[in-house]
């Protein structure tokens, strides 16, 4: 379970949250809405332990864990993934390589021929090419297929807490369908808990989140259900706001 | 391919791939058609005289991981000859890279491209003198240098373009910086060390500028760094 409780987080000396309280219960899928610029990407970064961004107050906890005492590696370690908005280029490192060395940060145990067994069955499952696997990790991609790989790192390293920055940018509608559907069933199969942080409603049709949240001014203004998303992408977040809190 | 100790060290290359693994401390080598030829040079001084003749490519792909060592390349164009250099480094102590190539024909390419890391308290120097003789055309000459400088020590990177000739495509450039926080970061938030995500970037930045066929063999001298 994560457990945020009045968190406040500061960029460049600039505050950007103020107070957020956030719990999402092992399984939970839930979804933090608001327009540009009101700190959705800063809480996946604050819980994934960027140093760029400083905490003032406030505690992040994860399965009896507080985060803030930890790197970023041991906070991937506790299960916790970020999947990023953008996701960075790494010249003559392939994905093979990088996920076998994370594999094995994990304690997972297992020949060559088992580990190349489990990213085959991840390539069949996500439909995507094998050659992923020893592409130079995001090099020469589309923004989409920057995405398709997180997501495949995500199969191979079943974490129990996914992060997802604004998945839906640079997708298409039909990889938006196979990815958000995909995070769907990984969800419920491995009772993993998902943070989606978007601005756009039409990922939410196919990751159903048991939450909404909106945020505004740095902490959670908003709460709801999915119903929440509906009235927002009708209203705008504004309008959405009278008769919801 | 494996030479003798002593006296200047003279190779034919003629439509090959040939692995340069013992050195003397000078070789000539003359290049004949297409050809490609890898060094791994493990601490010693290397000095290399190439000729590549007229409408010839060479392929070189050095690798040098220096204690306390210089290594200097000294090669020479004829008409449509082409030369791609990709030398990639690790300075341990001190270390020196020495190039010059010289177009002496028309039609003549040459492409260098360096990548170094700095160890902790080393010291790299990498100078580039490219030189393109008066009187030919067609002719195109790009240097390009990156050091990973892992302390303040010094790195002095020297991209020369000496043109005596109207009609050239001629570019440099060179940068000196730390490893990239945004792909350190990217790496530790899949749960690998600081230690580990560094000198898996660092491998990379070096790797990347190789050949298929040579990666291999420098993975090898790499994984014991």
């Amino acid at each position: 379970m994560l457990k945020i409780k009045n968190l406040h987080v500061e960029a460049d000396g600039k505050k950007i949250i103020n107070g957020l309280n956030l719990n999402i219960v092992d399984g939970e899928i839930a979804v933090v809405m608001g327009p540009n610029g009101v700190g959705k990407s800063t809480i996946c970064k604050t819980i994934m332990g960027d140093q760029n961004y400083k905490i003032t107050k406030g505690s992040i906890n994860y399965n009896g864990v507080d985060l803030l005492e930890k790197r970023t590696d041991e906070i991937a370690l506790l299960g916790v993934f970020l999947l990023m908005q953008n996701p960075v280029s790494i010249p003559g490192v392939t994905n093979a390589e990088m996920l076998r060395v994370a594999s094995g940060e994990r304690g997972i145990n297992e020949s060559i021929f088992e580990f190349n067994k489990r990213l085959n069955e991840a390539t069949l499952k996500l439909d995507i090419d094998k050659s992923y696997i020893h592409h130079n990790i995001n090099e020469f991609m589309s923004g989409g297929e920057k995405k398709k790989n997180e997501m495949l790192q995500i199969e191979i390293l079943k974490p129990g807490l996914i992060l997802l920055d604004e998945l839906d940018s640079g997708l298409d509608i039909d990889s938006l369908k196979i990815l958000a559907t995909r995070l769907y069933n990984y969800s419920k199969e491995n009772k993993a808990s998902i943070l989606i942080i978007t601005h756009h409603v039409n990922i939410l049709e196919y990751l159903q989140p048991d939450k909404v949240y909106v945020l505004e001014d740095g902490k959670i203004q908003a709460e709801g259900d999915l119903s929440l998303a509906k009235k927002i992408e009708k209203l705008g977040f504004k309008g959405a706001f009278n008769g919801c809190e | 391919m494996d030479v003798n100790k002593g006296e200047e060290n003279k190779i034919l290359l003629t439509d090959d791939i040939v692995y340069l693994d013992k050195f003397v401390k000078k070789s000539f080598v003359r290049v004949v058609g297409n050809c490609t030829l890898n060094a791994i040079n493990l601490h010693n001084n290397m000095s290399l005289r190439i000729e590549i003749d007229k409408n010839s490519v060479l392929v070189l792909n050095i690798f040098d991981y220096a204690v306390l060592n210089e290594v200097t390349l000294d090669i020479t164009l004829d008409d449509g000859a082409s030369l791609i250099l990709n030398d990639a480094f690790i300075a341990d102590v001190k270390y020196g890279l020495y190039i010059d190539t010289k177009l002496y024909g028309s039609n003549a390419s040459v492409y260098v491209n360096v990548r170094g890391i700095n160890e902790e308290n080393a010291t790299s120097t990498v100078i580039m003198n490219g030189c393109v003789a008066g009187g030919i055309d067609g002719v195109t000459l790009n240097e390009y240098a990156k050091v990973i400088n892992k302390s303040d020590n010094s790195a002095v990177l020297i991209p020369n373009l000496i043109v005596n000739t109207n009609e050239v495509e001629a570019n440099h450039g060179v940068s000196i910086g730390s490893i990239n926080c945004d792909e350190l970061f990217y790496l530790m938030s899949k749960g690998i060390s600081n230690s580990d995500a560094s000198k898996m970037i660092e491998n990379g930045f070096l790797l990347s500028i190789m050949d298929e066929d040579v990666k291999e063999k420098i993975k090898n001298v790499l994984v014991g760094r």
